[in-house]
Formats: structure tokens, C-alpha cells, sequence
């Protein structure tokens, strides 16, 4: 019979919690349960495999030293570290200007393909539901969006790059999320992915 | 930036900051506007969870990350940490006292009439299903008998007592309950009380029995409180059952 890891059955919170203990299987079970999305995240965003590793090895020490940073209040476990390891992987993209221009010529390329997640049976389910909704955006919306998030863009380089007004730029961005939220909340996706 | 941007203009700015996408400057502005401001954070914080939704990607953790990270924290991890990559663990084993006092400064401020501050805590992640509480119960009889050993009973405001525990003098707690099931949903939660403060020593589950938990010196009375499941940073909560450790 299949045994659980320990803290397979505790919530993120909890686990959160039991890290503040320095509780190292705890934080292994937050690992096992994160670390794919963060490095998945941080591949998209760095393209260097080596780079994606190293933010995801950031962003997790960063959890296990300031888990008071998680308040569950804003958001899932799983947004925090998003979130975190999104802004520390787009300060290093603007720090590297040879590999900014590299990858402004990579996300010009990304827009114009097909809205692409990697699957993970865990996560099937609610990706499949982003790429949908992701795709009922206009074309303007879902690059903007897309250059900004994945590319590290400032949306005045968003801007720059697809040729349109800076406050056209904000108005996508704004209006996109806000219909990426208000359709996954009408799925019943709200971003918790509260395990257990 | 060469002038002052009016409200309207920042609150445009948001769904771009909620996307890492203001330069320097911008980003400034619009945090020293945050700090101030509790709607437009509630409002970045809506945005970065959708965003957050976009990277909703699955996929196996990078190779080797894992044992990079277990070294890194190796001078900080309680015993009882694992050793085995995360996706391989498989020992089931008992948990362990947890390590004290790593303290939630943003617990601080909590303006509750009862405000209960996390001080971390360990699960009793089995106190539900009762698999832990045979040896648990046993070593709590030897502690209750154990040289100064200290006890607290905890009663509800009625006088019922709903809790009893002891506390040897390592700060090795159990407590053992009668306390009713909760709803799905809710646990039971026990805080340590102290002059310097109310730590949590522990979510409890559904329906605790008999469970063990690390109280530091100081503690001077313990509380029950029921809350969601997962336990709760800050406790609205009046207890269900408090008591002295005498």
C-alpha cells in the first residue's frame, strides 16, 4: 500500500505554518506541490534552464526563511510563489540587457503562437480552463498580457513593440485580467488551489 | 517621472504593477500610493491572482534543485527533516517537537478584542483519524507523572472541562481532549499564552484525542479556539476552552 509523504495531507497553510517551525518535510511537501508551476513559470520567463533552476531554488529559500511573507488572505500558496519568483525573474531579465534583447525577439514570436501551457495531470484541469478563457480574449488583450507577464516587459515596451498607444496598452491589460478573473471565477476557479 | 500623478492616473497603473510591467519609477509611485490605500490593494491583489492564473503550469520539479535547497537549509531544519527528495518520500514517521519561537512579525498588529498571533506550529495532521493516538496517549501518561511536571484543565466558560494537558519541564506538551467534532472544514486550534504574547502551539483537527505539542517556558495558559481548516494566522475567535498551567 502506498504510503503518504508526511504533511500529504495538510494544506498549504498549514504547511506554510509548519515551515515557520522549521519543518523540513513540510517544506518538501510545498516543494513537491509548487515547485513544477514555479519552474515552469521560470523557464517561460528566463528560458535558460539553468536560470529557471536557480530562480526556482530562490524563490523556495526565500519561503523557508520569510514564511511570514504568505498571507493567505492575498492569495494561494501557490500565487505567492508565483508572484515572487515572477517579480525576481523579470528584475533579472531587465538586469541582462544581451539577454533582453534576446528575448524581446523570443516574446515577439510567442504572441503570434497558439496560448501553449504545460500539462501536469494535477493541473490539467485548471489549465485547460485558462487556455480556454485565455483564448476568448481579443488578440490585443492576450499579447499584451502575454509580452508583459511572460516577456517582462514594461507596458510601455509592450507598447513600443506592438506599435500602440501607451494607454491603449494599459486598457488591454487591465480589461484582459479582469476578464481572465471574472470567466475563471464563473468555472469556480478562484486561484486557491487549496490542496486537501 | 517629471510630476505628480493624480489618483485616476495610478489606479490605471495597477493591472500593469500587478504584472511586474511599471518601470522604476512608476512602481514607486504606485507602492507609496498602496501603503496608504487598502481598496487598491485588495484591487492588485485580484489582478495578481488572475495573473497568477497564467502560469497555472504543471510539470515535475527541475532535477537537483531539490537537494541544492536541502543544503541551504540544512543548518536550519528542525530534526525531524526529511532527507529524501520530496518526490520520493515515503517514511511515514512520528512527528516531532517542533523547534520554538520563529516569530510572525506581521502578526503583530492584529486589532482583535482576542488576538491570537501564530508562532508557527506543527500539524497534528493524524489527530483527526486517530493513528498517532495510542503512543501519544501513552506518553502522555508518563509525562503527567514525570518530576515537575505542570497541568493545566480547560474549561469552558461554564466551568466544563473540555481539555486537560501537562507540560513537562523540556516544554514537551499533550494535550488531551474531549472536545466535540467540528464541521467539515474547521479545526480545533491551541495557542500558548505569555506575557510577551499568544503563540499557536498546534492545529489540532476535527476531532483531537489525545496529541502532543511544544510549549516554551513562559507559557503560562493555553487556549482552544475552533477556526477553518488549516488554522488561521490571527484568531477572532473567543476560545472554547481555556486553563492555567499550574
Amino acid at each position: 500500500m502506498a504510503v503518504d509523504p508526511p504533511y500529504a495531507r495538510t494544506d498549504d497553510v498549514g504547511l506554510v505554518i509548519a515551515i515557520a517551525r522549521y519543518n523540513g518535510d513540510a517544506f518538501a511537501e510545498a516543494y513537491r506541490r509548487h515547485a513544477g508551476a514555479v519552474f515552469a513559470l521560470a523557464q517561460r520567463l528566463l528560458w535558460e534552464r539553468a536560470l529557471a533552476e536557480e530562480l526556482v531554488q530562490e524563490t523556495f529559500l526565500r519561503l523557508w526563511e520569510h514564511p511570514d511573507r504568505f498571507d493567505q488572505a492575498r492569495g494561494s500558496l501557490r500565487s505567492f510563489l508565483l508572484m515572487d519568483a515572477h517579480a525576481r525573474g523579470v528584475d533579472r531579465i531587465r538586469s541582462d540587457s544581451r539577454r533582453r534583447e534576446r528575448e524581446e525577439r523570443t516574446a515577439r514570436a510567442a504572441v503570434v503562437a497558439d496560448y501553449d501551457l504545460d500539462l501536469e495531470a494535477y493541473d490539467l484541469d485548471v489549465a485547460e480552463q485558462v487556455r480556454e478563457v485565455m483564448a476568448t480574449l481579443t488578440d490585443g488583450e492576450r499579447r499584451a498580457i502575454e509580452l508583459a507577464y511572460f516577456g517582462g516587459h514594461t507596458y510601455r515596451e509592450v507598447a513600443r513593440i506592438l506599435a500602440e498607444p501607451e494607454g491603449t496598452i494599459k486598457s488591454r491589460i487591465r480589461t484582459g485580467l479582469m476578464r481572465l478573473r471574472t470567466q475563471l471565477l464563473d468555472r469556480g476557479i478562484d486561484g486557491s488551489w487549496i490542496v486537501n | 517621472m517629471d510630476r505628480e500623478l493624480t489618483p485616476e492616473e495610478i489606479t490605471e497603473l495597477l493591472p500593469a504593477y500587478a504584472l511586474d510591467a511599471l518601470d522604476d519609477d512608476e512602481r514607486a509611485l504606485v507602492e507609496a500610493y498602496l501603503a496608504s490605500n487598502a481598496a487598491a490593494r485588495d484591487e492588485v491583489d485580484e489582478f495578481r491572482v488572475a495573473a497568477s492564473m497564467l502560469a497555472h503550469a504543471g510539470g515535475p520539479p527541475p532535477e537537483g534543485v531539490w537537494e541544492r535547497l536541502e543544503s541551504a537549509i540544512a543548518e536550519t531544519a528542525s530534526p525531524e527533516r526529511t532527507t529524501a527528495p520530496p518526490d520520493m518520500l515515503s517514511a511515514r514517521r512520528e512527528a516531532a517537537a517542533p523547534r520554538p519561537d520563529r516569530r510572525w512579525q506581521w502578526l503583530a498588529a492584529a486589532a482583535a478584542v482576542v488576538a491570537l498571533v501564530f508562532g508557527g506550529l506543527w500539524i497534528a495532521a493524524r489527530s483527526d483519524s486517530g493513528t498517532a493516538t495510542t503512543d501519544t496517549a501513552a506518553l502522555a501518561r508518563q509525562a503527567a507523572t514525570a518530576p515537575g511536571a505542570r497541568h493545566a484543565a480547560l474549561t469552558d466558560a461554564g466551568g466544563n472541562t473540555l481539555a486537560t494537558a501537562v507540560v513537562t519541564r523540556d516544554g514537551t506538551g499533550y494535550l488531551t481532549s474531549k472536545l466535540p467534532p467540528v464541521a467539515p472544514g474547521q479545526t480545533y486550534q491551541l495557542w500558548g499564552v505569555s506575557r510577551s504574547g499568544t503563540i499557536s502551539l498546534g492545529v489540532l483537527g476535527r476531532a483531537p484525542k489525545t496529541i502532543a505539542f511544544k510549549a516554551a517556558a513562559p507559557t503560562q495558559s493555553l487556549a482552544i479556539t475552533t477556526e477553518v481548516a488549516g488554522g488561521v494566522p490571527v484568531s477572532r475567535n473567543a476560545p472554547d476552552a481555556v486553563g492555567d498551567i499550574t
